[in-house]
């Protein structure tokens, strides 16, 4: 996919995600907004021809297959939006989302189709990944492993021995992307727990930090995968500055919508203009 | 037992290709040492990280490994308990857990002992929970934790156990054994598992040459429990009585309870902590030590 065309897949996977929380109503919205590039460059971008992340809808358990690790779990809405536009189950199944029975749980579980890796806790999501890179290097695969992570999950403990470990074991098919939206649910990060001076935090744990200074901008995270991928013997964190809530102009950066849903006017307000997005960059 | 578990590790070692040992910085002490020389590629440290450990387990599990996971089970099952409620035991992933409950040797004090291990892992919803009492069982038991799917927890001691079952004795979940030939009628049945089991049959042994009809039921298997078998002994029995060197609150009397046994005298650690110091006095404090477990008895 070309820009333009990441640019409209965007707007589509911002306006059902809206949707699928606004049914719901209860998600975490401004969460889901910020993480929509990462998502959409994952699943739906190329590098020199070649997808991101190697996946196959057609074979779940494909055994070439790169790996996606939802760390931050809360922004579940916006990647099962991506799954099933990827064709891993039906669209119908968005309708479900958060409900009994559903296999759309709050946080991605195994039951949902093109989900690997469970997302259990806060704090516990890089240890998966990190025990799939390991066992990977193990196996001599050269299959990667991408993670997405929040700001203030960085606070946890468990975070930083799986870390550690990523260094120790030389896992440079472990990259982790940090959604550094700024704010967390007692609001900013900051005011709460500080996890400020990242690019050294994780420089001096070992990692390779490659800084993407607008973490909605494709060009700036497609060249900061480039460079990822030339990383040899050491894990890679790509540190997305991004905004809580982007895209839904008034939500922007609010602490307020940044565990919520939107109100049936403010979803009536938002869609036609995700459409326009889309309308704009179709045909390019 | 570590000898044992280290043995039959490298066994199983061989037989699943897909079986990787994860640890924190317990190798030397837990009996690792010749599993990592031998499969170093299947052995993995997390250093003193228990946490990363359990929750790395998840990712192995995708590329359908099989993770063993060893460690002192006041880390494993205690610290990391949330960690494997919600990485391992949510999605019911295939992971094993070889923790050293009880008290530890001599020195290390509360911190290195578990007596609340069993009550934290038998809560948890996919988990199984094994007990070997003697070294045979737990060789049969691990073998029988490789071949079922799921997470599950087994409890180890530090000390050699002397083989109980003279004819040797195979693992099962859900099953309990009688030790002693089958009654009409007993006068006491003895429940117990683990390190315990071996002193339940020798206090059995002295009230039996008394004249007394006693049954010692070996109840390794703490979840799945064999319900039906314990009732039916129960019911027959004048009185019940549960040995565990386990907190009294959680562990095998806490399940009997719930099982509906009553006229149940349930002996275990009593409310308090370890502390450094020689275990054999620590068992006496506890009463623990066959002496005090046998006037329990007969005063029950």
């Amino acid at each position: 996919m070309n820009v333009s065309d990441l640019v409209k897949k965007a707007a589509l996977i911002r306006a059902d995600t809206l949707r699928a929380i606004h049914r719901a109503r209860s998600g975490h919205m401004g969460s889901a907004m910020s993480v929509v590039e990462i998502l959409t460059v994952l699943y739906y971008g190329d590098l020199s021809g070649k997808a991101v992340m190697r996946v196959d809808t057609s074979k779940p358990d494909w055994d070439g297959q790169d790996y996606f690790v939802m760390c931050k779990g809360q922004a579940a809405p916006a990647l099962y939006v991506v799954l099933a536009d990827r064709g891993f189950f039906g669209k119908e199944e968005l309708k479900f989302f958060r409900q009994t029975g559903s296999f759309l749980q709050a946080r991605p579980g195994l039951r949902t189709p093109g989900v690997n890796v469970p997302v259990m806790a806060h704090g516990l999501g890089l240890s998966a990944a990190l025990g799939l890179a390991m066992s990977l290097k193990m196996e001599r695969k050269p299959n990667r492993v991408f993670a997405v992570i929040g700001d203030g999950e960085l606070q946890n403990g468990t975070f930083w021995e799986a870390a550690m470990a990523a260094n120790h074991y030389k896992l440079d098919n472990l990259i982790l992307f940090i959604d550094n939206n700024g704010l967390q649910f007692d609001g900013p990060v900051k005011a709460v727990m500080d996890v400020d001076y990242l690019q050294d935090k994780f420089e001096s744990f070992g990692w390779k930090v490659i800084k993407v200074l607008d973490g909605h901008n494709f060009d700036q995270i497609l060249d900061a995968l480039d460079r990822a991928f030339t990383v040899i013997r050491h894990p890679i964190c790509i540190w997305c500055k991004t905004v809580s809530g982007r895209g839904v102009g008034f939500a922007e950066g609010k602490s307020g919508y940044h565990g919520a849903t939107l109100s049936d006017a403010e979803l009536n307000e938002i869609i036609p203009k995700l459409e326009k997005i889309y309308a704009e960059n179709s045909g390019k | 037992m570590l000898k044992i578990l280290e043995n039959k590790l490298l066994t199983l070692a061989k037989k699943y290709k897909n079986m990787v040992v994860l640890n924190a910085d317990f190798s030397n002490s837990l009996g690792l040492k010749e599993f990592s020389r031998i499969f170093g590629e299947r052995h993995f440290n997390f250093g003193l990280a228990e946490n990363n450990a359990v929750a790395a387990s998840a990712g192995f599990v995708v590329r359908g490994k099989i993770p063993v996971i060893v460690g002192f089970g006041n880390f494993l099952a205690g610290r990391s308990w949330e960690v494997i409620r919600d990485a391992i035991c949510v999605n019911n992933l295939n992971v094993k857990l070889i923790g050293i409950g009880g008290a530890t040797g001599d020195g290390e004090g509360a911190a290195f002992q578990s007596f609340e291990d069993i009550s934290l892992m038998r809560v948890l919803p996919n988990m199984k929970v094994a007990v070997p009492s003697d070294s045979v069982e737990l060789e049969s038991a691990l073998v029988v934790a490789m071949e079922t799917f799921g997470p599950v927890y087994l409890r180890i001691c530090v000390e050699d156990l002397p083989d109980v079952f003279e004819s040797g004795i195979s693992f099962e979940f859900g099953k309990a054994k009688e030790f002693f030939e089958v009654e009409e009628k007993y006068d006491l049945v003895v429940f117990s598992a683990g390190k315990m089991f071996g002193r339940a049959v020798s206090v059995a042994n002295r009230l039996r040459a008394e004249g007394k009809s006693v049954q010692v039921l070996n109840v390794s298997s703490i979840k799945p429990l064999d319900t039906k078998k314990i009732k039916e002994l129960a019911g027959k029995a004048e009185r019940c009585l549960s040995l565990e060197d386990h907190s009294v609150f959680g562990g095998i009397g806490s399940a009997l309870a719930e099982a509906g046994v009553q006229k149940l005298k349930i002996i275990g650690v009593p409310d308090i902590f370890g502390r450094s110091g020689n275990l054999a006095d620590w068992e006496r404090k506890f009463g623990l030590d066959e002496e005090s477990v046998f006037a329990a008895a007969k005063e029950f």
